[in-house]
């Protein structure tokens, strides 16, 4: 007996040609299903896991480049038909919802209130809010937020066996059991498929400029601390390179320098005392040029967002540093790319220590294009580990893959891991092989 | 048993134990260990043994050891948890980190602190001042409370409603792990590839392993405080105020409440100025720049006034602040003036809900006939209803448990939770089906299984015990007063 005569999924069928845009790493899924309910998907799940076979997960599709090509493609659940609304009350400040809702939809039903979700990922509107907290992705305005860690309060998942479990719940404050939330944030449905999350949110910041400024390299490493220790507090700090520059702000600050761009929001008053403080900053570090933009700058910061991703068969780096060597890690990113023949678009998130680098090789990808990235991959993580940090290929042409561990070497944790895994998911029936250590 | 042939060699264990530590490294007589068998929850367990570490090697060497003679073994920072976490439930090892208690860096460039996990919570504050910055969860017990037992509790404090509490300024753990194994999870930069095990670890009550160092997040110290003191004809008005202030999009640092009979107390004791007949007093604390912060307490002061606030201050001077706050800080002592003993409980509700569950408490504090104070974080929801009762009367001591397991099943009721800050412990696991199902534990379960397989690592603790439903009256030796 054939597994799709006993399921009884909303869209369960199986593959063809037709979906190669469904293809994991090109490897395409056998079948497909898009559950109308927890139920469905639990279902689901619970036949591949005694089946043995493997379920990868799919939301808006925004990030399915992340990890390594998977180990087995058996079913692709389309998560896109849970996205109700659970309970959303303004006055808690707290939405609890499904997990295929897109960042979107929830960021328009939020801002009626005057409110968000802060989390501002690339494609944000299309990604969702599980493939968000799975991939764990973050935007500038994690300066000022935090990460998918300091804002999911509750979540409830599908686990391996198809038994649907929840940790944490649906206040702010909550230490009951252990935190299950931060296992799941970034664990690329491993251990669980989020299918409903409670995040904390935020009021809108009253107020809101950005200042754009070009620097030269030193300037700007000064100009990052001395705002980085200030109470300023910036919403968002991001620098660019020339080429990044032009695509998101379409301004130019000049050869070897960046454009350093500062989101700055509070009350009327905090924002007036903020925009005059950084731009005496800014000057004084520096800056060649400051330019001052009113209000929330949402499809300038959109892009900003944006530019962290790859497009087509792009290569995305994620560099992450303690954050007073996040200028020297552009640095010496532009140095390797340069080095490799590879053009890069960098970007750095100034006060999170995280920065990335697009590349694209010129004509196309070919064995020795491969062969520069791969060593530009290995150097430039030996020296993010002796920065004490990582590097992380997010996106990667499949080819490019099978040369460069995508992950890094996660060191003597890698037990832990293991061990979480086989208790989680002993059979390997979640995204096998897509994670760390092929886990 | 294994625990009674361990008791049976008690001179060889010690003499391995010294090897270890040294001979001042370890306290085993019933004089010492008496001292070492509570901490600020009412439970008590005697260890075996209380030992010092100094080192990580001599914490994994510690934890090989037990593993060795199979006893279990306890973490313990200062001893003022409200759950029962440093109690050695099933005897064993207590190891206490107190003379693991050094500040390694104040890492000022990348706005991070390595820290021991001995580290008095308050100290680091202060080794960081210095620099314009602070480490910012700070616990009513800020003084005493270390920073270990802090990240084992995921601890906050009245400022978390703005900036958050322990986990999300806890970037990085070195870890020794039950079988002896030491890991080191995050660090200074972010983003760390694979499972957040830091985020794992934070909050999980000494139950996966011993953290031996800790790296912190320090951020800027504002520039400007601002507190306003409102008071209410009632808590449903406060409470209104508060809704308002959220409503208008300030998010305060801290937004505290008081009910009428700790106003009372407190007008007993160090009278802070509350009228006693007010029936809420509101405490409202903002940060941020100089220039905004008059302006926002104007508009506090507007929403309170709007919300029939009888009368509202606004400190002027640093000492006019410290008095609006002295009232709040006094609270639990003045408490204490008025009782012979008091049952602090935890629990977290929406928002929205907290008029309706003080009235449900109060209606408990009548039904049962103990008065009931409260004092609580009114911005994020985490009440701290005070039980008060007589600890020497066995069947009020009995009453009183049953009161809090009864605002825990009013806490989950509403959607809230069973510990907004305390935690679990051995004093509510029996409850944690009150708001997590079978299938919950037992992912839960699974996690303890994968690092602690033996179950030597503080256990009895977080999990319901074994072969109980839902008990409504918590587990309890003879109470003592605290």
């Amino acid at each position: 007996m054939s597994i799709d005569q006993r399921l009884q999924v909303t869209g369960w069928r199986r593959t063809s040609e037709a979906d190669r845009a469904l293809a994991v790493d090109g490897v395409l899924p056998g079948y497909v299903c898009a559950p109308a309910s927890v139920e469905e998907l639990s279902q689901v799940v619970a036949q591949a896991n005694q089946d043995g076979l493997g379920v990868i997960p799919r939301g808006g599709g925004t990030r399915m480049g992340l990890g390594f090509p998977p180990a087995a493609a058996d079913i692709l659940v389309q998560t896109t038909g849970l996205n109700r609304v659970i309970d959303y009350e303004p006055a808690d400040l707290t939405l609890t919802i499904q997990a295929g809702a897109t960042l979107g939809e929830v960021q328009r039903l939020l801002r009626a209130e005057g409110q968000f979700l802060a989390l501002d990922p690339p494609r944000a509107e299309r990604s969702t809010l599980g493939g968000i907290i799975a991939s764990n992705a973050s935007g500038p305005l994690r300066l000022a937020y935090g990460s998918a860690r300091d804002l999911v309060i509750g979540t409830r998942v599908v686990n391996a066996d198809g038994v649907v479990s929840k940790a944490g719940g649906r206040v702010v404050k909550n230490v009951a059991g252990y935190d299950l939330n931060k296992l799941y944030i970034g664990s690329l449905g491993t251990v669980g498929i989020v299918v409903e999350l409670s995040f904390k949110l935020w009021p809108l910041p009253p107020a809101q400029a950005t200042l754009l400024a070009a620097f030269p390299p030193e300037g700007m490493a000064a100009a990052v601390s001395e705002l980085l220790h200030s109470p300023l507090g910036p919403l968002a700090l991001d620098a660019l390179s020339p080429s990044a520059a032009a695509s998101v702000a379409a301004v130019d600050p000049g050869p070897g320098r960046w454009l350093l761009a500062a989101r700055l929001g509070g009350s009327e008053r905090a924002l007036a005392r903020q925009v005059a403080d950084v731009e005496r900053l800014f000057g004084s570090a520096g800056a060649t040029e400051v330019q001052r933009l009113p209000g929330e700058c949402a499809e300038l910061w959109t892009r900003m967002a944006d530019h962290a991703s790859a497009e087509g068969d792009q290569v995305l780096l994620r560099l992450a540093v303690p954050i007073s060597r996040a200028t020297a890690a552009l640095g010496q990113l532009r140095t390797l790319a340069a080095e490799a023949g590879m053009p890069a678009s960098l970007q750095g998130r100034m006060g999170s220590g995280v920065t990335y680098a697009r590349l694209a090789p010129p004509a196309g990808w070919s064995d020795d294009t491969l062969g520069a990235v791969a060593a530009l991959v290995e150097r430039a993580r030996a020296w993010a580990v002796a920065e004490g940090g990582s590097l992380v290929v997010e996106a990667a042409p499949p080819a490019l893959k099978a040369r460069v561990d995508v992950w890094g070497d996660v060191g003597p944790s890698l037990r832990v891991m293991r061990a979480l895994k086989e208790q989680l998911d002993p059979r390997g029936t979640l995204n096998r092989g897509r994670f760390v250590a092929h886990i | 048993m294994a625990a009674t042939s361990a008791l049976s060699a008690k001179p060889e264990l010690v003499a391995e134990l010294e090897a270890i530590v040294g001979e001042a490294g370890v306290l085993w007589n019933d004089y010492d260990l008496a001292l070492y068998e509570y901490d600020g929850s009412i439970d008590k367990s005697r260890p075996l043994a209380v030992v010092f570490p100094t080192s990580t090697q001599q914490v994994s060497a510690l934890v090989r050891l037990a593993n060795r003679w199979n006893v279990p073994y306890t973490a313990r920072g200062a001893g003022t948890g409200l759950s029962g976490g440093a109690i050695p439930r099933d005897g064993g090892l207590l190891i206490s980190f107190a003379r693991m208690n050094r500040i390694l860096k104040i890492d000022v460039d990348n706005l991070r602190a390595t820290v021991e996990p001995g580290v008095v919570n308050l100290r680091l504050s202060q080794a960081a001042a210095p620099y314009g910055l602070q480490y910012v969860p700070d616990p009513s017990s800020q003084k005493a409370c270390t920073v270990g037992g802090n990240v084992g509790e995921n601890s906050g404090g009245p400022h978390t409603l703005r900036y958050g509490v322990t986990t999300n300024h806890t970037i990085g753990l070195e870890i020794v792990l039950p079988d002896g194994e030491v890991i080191t999870t995050g660090g200074k930069a972010l983003d760390e590839p694979g499972y957040d095990l830091t985020g794992l670890f934070v909050g999980s009550e000494g139950t996966l392993g011993l953290v031996t160092q800790i790296i912190s997040r320090l951020v800027p110290v504002a520039e400007a405080v601002k507190t306003l003191l409102a008071i209410f004809p009632t808590v449903r008005d406060a409470s209104a105020a508060v809704a308002a202030i959220i409503g208008a999009r300030i998010v305060p640092a801290a937004l505290e409440m008081m009910d009428n009979l700790t106003i009372r107390a407190i007008e007993l004791s160090k009278p802070a100025g509350y009228p006693i007949d007010a029936e809420a007093v509101l405490l409202v604390e903002l940060e941020g720049l100089r220039d905004e912060l008059d302006e926002l307490a104007d508009r506090i002061a507007t929403l309170c006034q709007e919300h029939r606030a009888l009368s509202v201050r606004v400190a002027q001077s640093d000492k006019e602040r410290a008095a609006l706050w002295a009232g709040r800080k006094g609270a639990f002592g003045a408490i204490g003036r008025i009782t012979p003993d008091y049952y602090t409980v935890d629990g977290v509700v929406p928002r929205s809900r907290l008029p309706d569950v003080l009235d449900q408490i109060q209606q408990y504090s009548r039904e049962f006939g103990l008065r009931i104070a409260n004092v609580f974080h009114a911005g994020d929801g985490n009440l701290h209803p005070l039980v008060l009762f007589d600890a020497d009367d066995p069947e009020q001591t009995k009453t009183t448990l049953e009161v809090g397991a009864k605002i825990m099943q009013t806490c989950a009721e509403v959607g809230g939770s069973l510990s907004g800050e305390h935690g679990i412990g051995m004093e509510k696991n029996d409850l944690m089906p009150l708001i997590f199902t079978e299938a919950d534990l037992e992912v839960m379960r699974r996690v303890k299984r994968a690092l602690d397989p033996e179950e030597r690592c503080n256990p009895g603790k977080v999990f319901p015990t074994p072969g109980r439903c839902l008990e409504m009256l918590p587990r309890r030796g003879a109470a003592v007063g605290w």
